[in-house]
């Protein structure tokens, strides 16, 4: 009767101890994982913020006030991704001119939007824009 | 029976201690690596992110600049120029309202402190070539220019495409002398609303000469734009377009020159003769305004 409890304790012991480290572990690699996951889409955001700028892209929505070139764009993008972009004037940047949303993107309050900025110049209107891209996974 | 029981408490009290500490080294060491690892991922982020700032900036310098530049290196090296030349805008407004905007709003939106370094560029716009040549667009006394030299003493440019495309209208139009011991081929061609003086022609060059093309918009001498070839200011074999002219003439140029025995490492650079400070946390940087790699 004793050897039996001492068996069980013992085998109760092991598997918190188990549960402890599986614990650890999982927790340690999300947390790797996650920063990783957060580079790669800071990566693709600068990516696409530097093909839509040096395609003439953001200059052109700017001087004829339409963006379906950027949505047309944005929505050939990779599925797993989600990108809103809002176009900034630097004389006046408290609201956007413009504002396009990938299509089928919803934001999700509890998920990570990474945030990226690139300046332009327009020249046909001699001015300073920004673009700020916010990027999500679905 | 005591000394049993005692040695199995040692035992268990052991290999509880025993398990304990390799959970705790095992945890220490994850969390040292985690540790490292973010470490790591913040370095990429910081200096992923100079690098899109630095060419976010280089790209923004060659819309405001407006001059085209493209590099065929196939046996000489072969640069290619498109600019346009007002006679009297000054392009040198733009680069301190984009300093401005870089030191203000820029630096704000990127939480960096970024700096534009233009002391070396009070009337002149230096465009740095890594093997020595330098293109400059000047504005002095109120006039554009181009200039293109070698750091380096001599160009050594063997031929060149000159092609002058004007909206005024000429009255007339110089042609450079004929030279007893040419070493440069000059292919010029000149068009603008007055088609008599229309120029297609192929001359033969010293550049240890100054040649000259004066080009004329009315009777006033001053009234002119000026191309110089071959020894200008000292620099062998340059090249110098001067718009001097009274009305708002705007030349449309295309400068291809052709060099030989030009030392172009396989990386070959172009840069805008300005200082870009970035500092953020504790990354700091200080380099040249790349405008273009070739």
């Amino acid at each position: 009767m004793k050897g039996f409890i001492i068996s069980v304790d013992a085998v109760i012991g092991l598997t918190l101890a188990f549960v402890l480290l599986l614990s650890i572990t999982g927790f340690f690699a999300e947390s790797k994982f996650s920063s990783l996951k957060e580079i790669k889409l800071a990566v693709v955001s600068e990516d696409v913020l530097t093909v839509l700028e040096k395609s003439e892209k953001l200059e052109n929505a700017v001087e004829s006030n339409q963006n379906k070139e950027i949505g047309k764009y944005l929505n050939k993008t990779s599925k797993n991704l989600c990108f809103e972009l809002n176009l900034f004037d630097f004389e006046n940047s408290s609201s956007a001119l413009s504002t396009v949303t990938k299509n089928g993107c919803k934001k999700i309050s509890d998920v990570s939007v990474i945030s990226t900025k690139r300046s332009f110049y327009s020249g046909g209107n001699n001015k300073f824009y920004w673009a700020e891209l916010k990027a999500w996974n679905t | 029976m005591e000394h049993v029981k005692k040695m199995k408490g040692y035992i268990i009290s052991f290999s509880a201690i025993l398990l304990l500490s390799s959970m705790l080294l095992f945890a220490l060491f994850y969390s040292e690596n985690v540790q490292s690892r973010n470490l790591d991922t913040a370095n990429i982020k910081k200096y992923s992110k100079l690098e899109f700032i630095k060419d976010d900036l280089g790209f923004d310098a060659n819309k405001i600049l407006g001059t085209g530049i493209s590099v065929n290196r196939t046996g000489n090296l072969e640069l290619t120029f498109n600019e346009i030349i007002p006679s009297d805008f000054n392009k040198m407004q733009r680069i301190v309202k984009w300093k401005e905007f870089i030191e203000s709003s820029y630096s704000s939106i990127n939480n960096a402190e970024i700096k534009l370094g233009i002391k070396r560029m009070d009337k002149v716009i230096p465009i740095k070539f890594s093997n020595g040549l330098v293109y400059d667009y000047n504005f002095d006394a109120g006039k554009n220019s181009v200039f293109f030299y070698s750091t380096t003493g001599n160009t050594n440019i063997s031929e060149m495409d000159l092609n002058l495309n004007v909206t005024g209208s000429s009255v007339f139009v110089s042609k450079p002398l004929l030279s007893l011991n040419p070493d440069v081929t000059v292919n010029f061609n000149y068009i603008d609303q007055n088609a008599l003086n229309e120029k297609h022609e192929i001359r033969e060059l010293d550049s240890s000469l100054d040649n000259t093309i004066t080009i004329r918009f009315s009777d006033d001498l001053s009234d002119v734009i000026e191309i110089h070839l071959g020894n200008v200011n000292g620099k062998i074999n340059a090249v110098w377009v001067w718009n001097k002219s009274l009305s708002q003439n705007k030349i449309n140029l295309v400068f291809k020159p052709v060099m030989n025995a030009i030392d172009v490492n396989s990386s070959f650079n172009a840069f805008l003769y300005a200082d870009l400070n970035y500092f953020q946390t504790d990354l700091n940087s200080n380099d040249l305004i790349e405008l273009k790699q070739f």
